[in-house]
């Protein structure tokens, strides 16, 4: 299979929806997370754990218990930051490095608890996969988005959702409200305590979905350190997005099809180091966020 | 009766806001709050509103006694409030602003727009519902939140300082809307400083003064003159006086300044010199003009063309540069001048710190010559309380505006260009900043006062221009009687032609 070939290109872009769904769930929980004047740093960690929590739930009872599990454990470890700053009045950077950290520390020790190193890794089956009928017999385009894991379709889902609930609801503005001005939603009635629990929870939910679609979309296992770091990807993603949904799909394709770009193409040109193209997502994120960091629409109290 | 409050009490730390205050608001009615800054007028609407809680007394609402009070169950309760430092959300529009302040999630901006057009155009005003409101003037945000709390259709309607970015024009259309929403049986609170619109409009007053209530009555009957003296005490009034410039060093010279805005040109060609120890009066209908221009002045803001020359030295869109050669800026919007978090002295000081008069060595701060330089100011213009360690943030809006104007012309400035100096402010304050600026121009400053508060502007200028759709459309020597039908005319852009002086 060659760069000429069409074949090759069909498995790129396929393997770029499947890699983008980690990227863009935790993008998109960081979004809302910041969108309401927070900041969740706690993101690498979170998938971490919510990728562990996908496989031992989905080891015990099946993927829609991985997936509610890993769900549940995100949303846990968001309103632990929402109680921390928001109640406590800590400082959310810091409590986000520290969450970050516990989320790998103790993952990688509950992890050795279940299974001990030496023995046989315990794969789980992934998340179905599901043919659309008819769509996916159109030449090239059919196989590319309709051939995909469950995990991808969700992530359509949460793309078109996200953006009609930013657009179309009312939590649209009260988000940008409560980002920009918090003393003015205020005054406007909002009760923008609640507004940032909830979006601190709802985000880490979204975190902890990132780390199921690893594990459950693509590896069939936990091992340590399996984000490589896409928790802080997603951190960009979300900058050079400019904290809006389909800013942040955008985003997340452009890392993952350089990922799996990096991924096919490492078998075909076996001249160049494989080190470069592991590289590859990572500078071409950078990058991207170099060439869009001038533009100034964070959330102001953010 | 829909609300009665009894015996209020209110403290801020150890400053009493409010001692035993009481008001009642009926159905139909418009009562008139008045009294001077710090006067605890804004306290009152607050506590009503839900924004500040009250430390003691009776709240009564429909007959039923309230407990603690949230601006969340005011708003459900149907009391509308539009405070004096407006509670828009600057980055969102109108109309969603005005969704903001709704409930559950759907969300209906084409009916929501229409509701709004239907009660701009009751007020007989236009509006830009649909961009950012800070992109909009001081005056279309006051306008924007009088709108949306009528649409939301308030049961009480309180209005803190409603006119102070307003132009007469504006001001009567408001008063018309307020005695309409009335004949329909809204309770309408205003809280004001400007007695004529009280006597205009409200049919019953509270005058407060120092945190008590001094009257409480029908405005039938009473006497304007009285309704002052009442609000302000008794104390001597200080009056600016005029003194002639004489001077021909033109110390503010304005060329051709051209600022556009997508099609819109907010400025169309503004020439002007100002002369040593002159004040020029610059009026127009409040709108996106005067704040550009005072920013242009300032060069704070980048025009599309023209020149702004401080003693023949170009300092177009050069902040540092004309503060130099000795500008002083006091902005329409004192929360541009003022920084919330610092205290009194501090702010007095903010742009000399480690300046030549405040250090002992170079590079360190000499805290007690800006402690001392504090009080000088807080002498000077009276600012209360009389604490130069008192965070700023913490003083009423007329007491900031009085620290911001004593440190700008603290500065010996050869030229002031200030924006609404005295608005919001009651008497006693606003004689005190005029008097300051007069003073200033005889001390040999070029003086430009920018103002929608014509008196004021008759009564410092020694001339005046008019400024409609970005141009000088009638200059006037204020040396001579001013013909009120032409400036009328200048003022609604009914005249285009340029008025000899």
């Amino acid at each position: 299979m060659t760069w000429t070939d069409i074949v090759f290109w069909q498995i790129v872009l396929g393997g770029m929806l499947r890699l983008a769904a980690p990227i863009f769930l935790a993008a998109l929980g960081e979004m809302i997370t910041e969108r309401a004047g927070t900041l969740n740093l706690g993101i690498d960690g979170i998938m971490t754990a919510g990728a562990f929590a996908a496989v031992v739930f989905a080891h015990m009872a099946g993927w829609q218990a991985g997936l509610l599990g890993a769900a549940a454990v995100g949303a846990c470890y968001g309103a632990l930051l929402a109680v921390s700053v928001i109640r406590l009045g800590a400082n959310q950077i810091v409590i986000g490095i520290a969450i970050s950290l516990i989320g790998a520390g103790l993952t990688s020790y509950l992890f050795q608890l279940w299974q001990p190193s030496g023995q046989m890794a315990i794969f789980v089956p992934l998340t179905p996969t599901w043919k659309v009928p008819f769509l996916s017999d159109i030449p090239f385009v059919g196989p590319i988005l309709f051939r995909q894991n469950l995990m991808t379709y969700a992530t359509f889902v949460a793309l078109v959702v996200g953006i009609f609930v930013l657009a179309k609801t009312r939590i649209g503005i009260v988000l940008k409200a409560v980002g920009d001005d918090p003393a003015g939603a205020e005054m406007r009635g909002v009760d923008t305590a609640l507004v940032r629990y909830v979006a601190l929870t709802l985000g880490g939910a979204l975190m902890g979905l990132a780390g199921a679609a690893i594990t459950l979309g693509v590896l069939g296992a936990f091992n340590d350190g399996l984000t490589n770091g896409r928790g802080y990807v997603a951190l960009a993603v979300v900058i050079i997005g400019r904290w809006s949904v389909p800013g942040a799909f955008a985003g997340a394709l452009l890392f993952s099809f350089f990922e799996s770009l990096g991924l096919r193409a490492q078998s075909g040109m076996s001249f160049v180091p494989t080190e470069l193209f592991s590289i590859l997502p990572y500078a071409m994120t950078l990058l991207a966020l170099a060439l869009t960091a001038r533009a100034k629409i964070a959330p102001r109290s953010l | 009766m829909l609300v009665s409050l009894k015996d209020v009490d209110k403290r801020f730390g150890s400053i009493s806001a409010l001692s035993g205050a009481a008001i009642d608001l009926e159905r139909g009615r418009i009562r008139a709050i008045v009294g001077e800054n710090g006067a605890g007028k804004s306290t009152l609407a607050k506590i009503i509103a839900g924004i500040v809680p009250r430390d003691t007394g009776e709240f009564v609402l429909d007959g039923a006694a309230v407990g603690p009070w949230s601006r969340r169950q005011a708003i459900a309760a149907g009391i509308g409030f539009v405070p004096q430092a407006l509670s828009f959300v600057s980055t969102l529009s109108i109309v969603d602003n005005h969704l903001l302040a709704g409930r559950g999630l759907r969300l209906d901006r084409a009916g929501a727009l229409s509701r709004l057009q239907e009660a701009a155009a009751d007020m007989d005003v236009s509006l830009d519902l649909t961009s950012p409101v800070e992109r909009l003037s001081l005056a279309g945000r006051q306008l924007g939140e009088i709108v949306s709390a009528v649409t939301a259709g308030a049961r009480i309607l309180l209005l803190d300082e409603p006119t102070s970015a307003l132009g007469p024009v504006e001001i009567d259309r408001l008063v018309r809307t307020i005695r309409r929403l009335a004949a329909a049986g809204t309770s309408v609170a205003l809280v004001t400083h400007r007695i004529a619109e009280v006597m205009e409009g409200a049919d019953s007053l509270t005058v407060l003064r120092g945190g008590k209530v001094i009257l409480d009555g029908t405005t039938a009957g009473l006497d304007t003159n009285e309704v002052a003296r009442l609000m302000v005490g008794d104390r001597d009034r200080g009056r600016a006086t005029r003194a002639a410039a004489t001077s021909e060093w033109r110390r503010l010279k304005v060329s051709g300044l051209m600022l556009r805005d997508e099609d819109q040109l907010i400025l169309d060609g503004i020439s002007l010199e100002v002369r040593q120890g002159e004040i020029l009066a610059v009026a127009g209908v409040a709108g996106v003009s005067q704040p550009a221009l005072a920013e242009a002045l300032a060069g704070l803001r980048a025009v599309n063309g023209g020149r702004v020359e401080i003693d023949a030295i170009d300092v177009t869109g050069d902040p540092d540069g004309s503060t130099c050669l000795g500008l002083a800026f006091i902005p329409e919007n004192r929360a541009d001048g003022i920084v919330a978090d610092l205290t009194i002295f501090e702010n007095a000081s903010l742009f000399e710190m480690g300046g030549k008069a405040f250090r002992r060595f170079p590079g360190m701060r000499d805290r007690s010559a800006e402690h001392d330089h504090g009080k000088r100011i807080i002498a000077d213009f009276d600012v209360r309380p009389p604490d130069p360690d008192a965070i700023a943030g913490g003083l009423s809006g007329g007491n900031q505006q009085k620290l911001l104007v004593g440190r700008e012309l603290a500065r010996a400035p050869g030229v002031v260009v200030a924006h609404g100096p005295t608005q919001g402010l009651d008497l006693a304050a606003a004689a005190t900043i005029r008097a300051a600026l007069a003073k200033a121009a005889a001390a040999g400053a070029a003086v430009v006062v920018i103002s929608a508060d014509l008196d004021e502007l008759l009564e410092l200028g020694h001339r005046m221009i008019v400024i409609t759709n970005g141009r000088i459309v009638a200059e006037f020597d204020l040396a001579r009687p001013v013909d009120m039908t032409l400036l009328g005319q200048a003022m609604t852009g009914l005249n285009g032609m340029e008025i000899a002086p």
